[in-house]
């Protein structure tokens, strides 16, 4: 296990470089630079933070530099400071990230869950009717335009039946709750954003999950399993949900960038105070130093994402865990 | 068998076919007809395709979803056929244990061979024996089935063992609920030749000492006259041939007396393999006269319009003359 | 032909048709704003309603089916042309390229796409053509995977060695033999690919960083739709239901296309 582990971790290098190198590239694709295009644009920048930025950026340095220099930055989780309020971005990224973190892996249980339910009921039902009727909702939540679906909800619930929370992460009355009441609040306010960022979702992992258990139970082991006398749902949910479900772990690790970034849109339009919503907020002021905080930290949180799954899928597989 | 022992398996008119389309179905299965004698061993012979696995599987009613079932199987007083739920498992691991072809692919692998013999117990002993007196059923067990290190074995999981210890694994775990019945599809075909040989010296002291009743499938005729005096030779879906049959002298039946022909034998001094021409039947549309005939040395007109019935345990109305052992 | 794809081509040729034909569907400008018309629901003159600026909707609805099948149609050429390029390049050469390949298709992959696109539309600057552009240069990951495995597996055919014998060009070889096989899967998905930038799309538009106004987007139509949900109920409606009918239509022709294409299992 510690062979696989390790060389996992290696193959990481160049994929961290190779973000740092794609991210940098960006930057100086702006049109004519971006500090000056920025100048240009946005009222809203003080007049020493072009110095500064450009101090900062060693925008007068032959590129190479200007590439160590951005590395050694990184290394630091040093963006500069942001362009509105001169705050340092890794704060202000690092505020949020706790909003974005709860939701995103709230989110990630749900779908897991869910996913794993309807996909083991559609494996046990093949073609019956329950079966046609899930394949066909997740296909249609798999069409549905997210944010549409999120403006609906929004409708139904903050104007037709306002029993759902539409914004934000936490009511007005917050600060006078009761450590149990706030995060009843807390959760109240997630209701939302965490079903519609699973709708989406669960079509995937649920088909995945269905067809892994219907693989599974076609197997010899399953059928000897019958032929000891064991009892079916032992056999189902013992047996064989172990087996079908070890590749939905590496599943859920590469759909976290898909829940990452999706979380930038749900925090918008939710209000909810995450990461995402500060990204869309800086995009919308051009404040770049933030904007490029907010991209790495993903990055590096899906890398974070994907190695915890890595190892908990050698840690579940006995196949690699004892080699 | 003689008329007065006790079938404690009786096949009666099975047949079985596959629905493999809206309306295409394959007669795996037709008509068979078979009873064994408690403690006797059987070994059920054929080619692949000739239905002796779909009858294995059947024995235990582990056939595939698209199966359809038409005759009855009974075994120990219990009728397959109509059991459900607990009788049915009533009788599987306890009345009657299988083991498959690939020990490889017949254990799980994401749990210990301690998890997987505790499984197979715990389906049938009631109370439940706690931990440690499981442990020490367990090691009895795998010593039995001739693994020394039973401790190490215990903990391992299957990949971590040979094959040949996976077939032993098998058997332990098959034998675990003192089974009267043990039918066992294939259990050398995906082992080393070394390790065939002491699974079969294996199989031959358990069947002793449990007093076993033995199914055995199997292609390879070698391993079937080892282990076993009676053997039942099938051919697409039907039983052909059904007697003591230990060689090339006692079979009656064309297709028997092929199969014992073409196998290269060291005394013979004959080194080429051989075939026999041709190829068996599509069983979507089975033959209405001899399944065998297309490729019978012996077949005659007769043999493609009508359909052979057993007789004096072959299914032939040119059967070879015969040297029986009673 | 398999219904699914059927049904998923019938919708979007009805889309492509309503885009296409567009102009002459409705007498109104999609630009031509009339501040004493605003927010009017459906009626007798304006079928779909009007919204915060007076425009017609149905004509703004019309035209950013245009928006939606433009920006579809090439953001997914780009990803597949790049994708069939680096797929294949790091199928039939091997060895370090192609693990280089497989390093970028890594980085492209742990980078939240969306935050990406976020990052280049912010330093790039939103419109319709960069938008296309970004798209592409996200999404061709997909692709290019599956053109790697089938070039591998097809470069180890013996007739590829005959006709490298014969004294066939690289390129040719690639050209003639490894590209009718992977026809197939790419078909599936470009498929796929469309409905995917169609989604992106509108969501970017949505949150203001995609089509600009006054171009209509069914995205950009819903962002005033936000501000209106309570009373202008048809500007959320009827955006919503024609990028859902435009994404499923793609999605179920995919689905059946995949049903074709792949090696059947009987489900």
């Amino acid at each position: 296990m510690k062979r696989y582990l390790i060389k996992r971790m290696i193959l990481m290098i160049p994929v961290i470089l190779g973000i740092t190198v794609i991210t940098f590239i960006i930057i100086h694709l702006t049109p004519g630079g971006f500090v000056k295009t920025n100048m240009e644009m946005n009222v809203k920048v003080s007049p020493g933070a072009m110095e500064h930025l450009k101090a900062l950026y060693g925008l007068d340095k032959p590129l190479y530099a200007q590439y160590l220099d951005w590395l050694s930055r990184l290394a630091r989780l040093d963006f500069g400071d942001s362009f509105i309020d001169n705050r340092p971005v890794i704060d202000k990224v690092l505020e949020r990230l706790p909003a974005t973190l709860l939701l995103n892996i709230t989110s990630i249980f749900v779908i897991f869950i869910l996913g794993t339910i309807i996909g083991v009921t559609g494996a046990l039902r093949r073609n019956s009717v329950y079966d046609r009727i899930m394949t066909f909702v997740t296909f249609t939540g798999y069409s549905v335009p997210a944010f549409w679906l999120a403006l609906i909800m929004m409708m139904l619930f903050a104007v037709k039946f306002p029993i759902l929370p539409v914004s934000g992460i936490s009511s007005i009355n917050y600060e006078m709750m009761g450590p149990f009441e706030k995060i009843l609040d807390v959760a109240w306010h997630m209701v939302l954003p965490v079903f519609i960022t699973a709708f989406g979702g669960l079509a995937y992992i649920s088909r995945y999950v269905k067809s892994s258990m219907v693989e599974v139970l076609s197997r010899q082991y399953i059928t000897a399993a019958y032929a000891k006398g064991m009892k079916e749902k032992e056999i189902i949910f013992k047996s064989a949900l172990k087996n079908s479900l070890m590749p939905v772990v590496t599943l859920l690790g590469l759909s976290l960038p898909g829940i990452i970034g999706g979380s930038f849109i749900f925090e918008t339009i939710f209000a909810w105070p995450g990461m995402g919503r500060l990204a869309y907020e800086a995009a919308m002021s051009f404040d770049y130093p933030v904007i490029m905080g907010t991209v790495t930290i993903a990055a590096a949180l899906t890398i974070l994402g994907n190695l915890l799954a890595d190892i908990a899928y050698a840690m579940i597989d006995p196949r690699i865990r004892y080699k | 068998m003689g008329p007065n022992q006790a079938a404690i398996i009786s096949v009666k008119g099975l047949s079985v076919d596959y629905i493999t389309g809206p309306v295409e179905k394959l007669h795996a299965l037709r008509n068979v007809n078979l009873e064994i004698a408690a403690g006797e061993s059987a070994a059920i012979v054929g080619e692949s395709g000739c239905g002796k696995t779909t009858l294995a599987y059947s024995l235990l009613k582990l056939g595939p979803k698209n199966s359809v079932l038409s005759g009855d199987i009974v075994i120990d007083g219990i009728s397959i056929g109509a059991a459900k739920g607990e009788q049915l498992r009533g009788v599987r691991g306890k009345t009657a244990a299988m083991i498959f072809q690939d020990p490889g692919e017949s254990l799980n692998p994401v749990f210990t061979v301690f998890q997987q013999i505790k499984e197979a117990v715990n389906a049938h002993m009631s109370p439940v024996p706690d931990d440690g007196a499981m442990r020490l059923l367990a090691r009895g067990m795998l010593k039995d089935a001739g693994l020394d290190d039973a401790g190490r074995v215990l903990n391992a999981y299957p990949h971590q063992l040979s094959g040949g210890q996976q077939q032993r694994v098998m058997m332990a775990i098959a034998l675990s609920c003192a089974p009267k019945i043990l039918i066992a599809d294939e259990p050398t075909t995906a082992l080393d030749v070394t390790v065939q040989a002491q699974i079969i010296k294996l199989l031959l002291s358990l069947k002793k000492e449990h007093n076993l009743t033995l199914a055995l499938i199997t292609h390879d005729l070698n391993v079937a006259v080892m282990l076993c005096k009676r053997v039942v030779v099938m051919y697409a879906g039907e039983i052909v041939e059904d007697g003591m049959i230990s060689g090339i002298a006692q079979a009656a039946h064309p297709y028997t007396h092929a199969l014992f022909d073409i196998i290269p034998d060291m005394r013979s001094g004959r080194r080429e393999f051989r075939a026999i021409p041709g190829s068996v039947p599509d069983l979507r549309y089975p033959p209405a006269g001899c399944g065998f005939e297309p490729r019978c040395p012996r077949a005659r007109e007769k043999c493609k319009r009508i359909h052979p019935e057993m007789e004096a345990g072959a299914r032939c109305f040119f059967p070879y003359e015969t040297r029986r052992i009673e | 032909m398999n219904k699914m794809v059927l049904i998923g081509a019938i919708m979007a040729g009805l889309l492509v048709f309503t885009a296409v034909i567009a102009p002459a569907l409705t007498k109104y400008d999609y630009r031509a704003q009339n501040l004493s018309e605003r927010l009017l629901p459906p009626g007798a003159r304006h079928i779909m309603g009007t919204d915060e600026l007076g425009r017609d909707l149905f004509s703004r609805m019309v035209y950013g089916a245009r928006v939606s099948m433009i920006v579809g149609v090439i953001a997914v050429l780009i990803s597949t042309i790049i994708g069939l390029l680096i797929g294949s390049i790091a199928g039939y050469f091997g060895g370090i390229i192609d693990s280089t390949a497989m390093r970028l298709v890594d980085v492209m992959l742990t980078i939240p796409t969306l935050f990406l696109i976020l990052m280049m539309v912010v330093f790039l600057g939103p419109s319709i053509i960069n938008i296309m552009i970004i798209i592409g240069l996200t999404s061709w990951t997909d692709i290019a995977r599956i053109i790697r495995a089938e070039v591998m597996s097809v470069k180890k055919t013996a007739y590829v060695d005959a006709a490298r014998l014969i004294g066939l060009g690289r390129a040719r070889i690639i050209i003639r033999h490894i590209l009718p096989n992977i026809m197939g899967p790419v078909f599936v998905y470009m498929t796929f690919g469309i409905s995917g930038a169609i989604l992106t799309e509108s969501g970017l538009s949505f949150l203001g960083l995609g089509v600009q106004p006054p171009y209509p987007s069914w995205g950009n139509i819903l962002t005033a739709g936000k501000d209106y949900i309570s009373t202008a109920w048809w500007l959320v409606l009827f955006p919503g239901i024609a990028i859902f009918m435009a994404v499923f239509s793609c999605n179920i022709m995919g689905e059946g296309l995949r049903d074709r294409f792949n090696p059947r299992i009987k489900d």
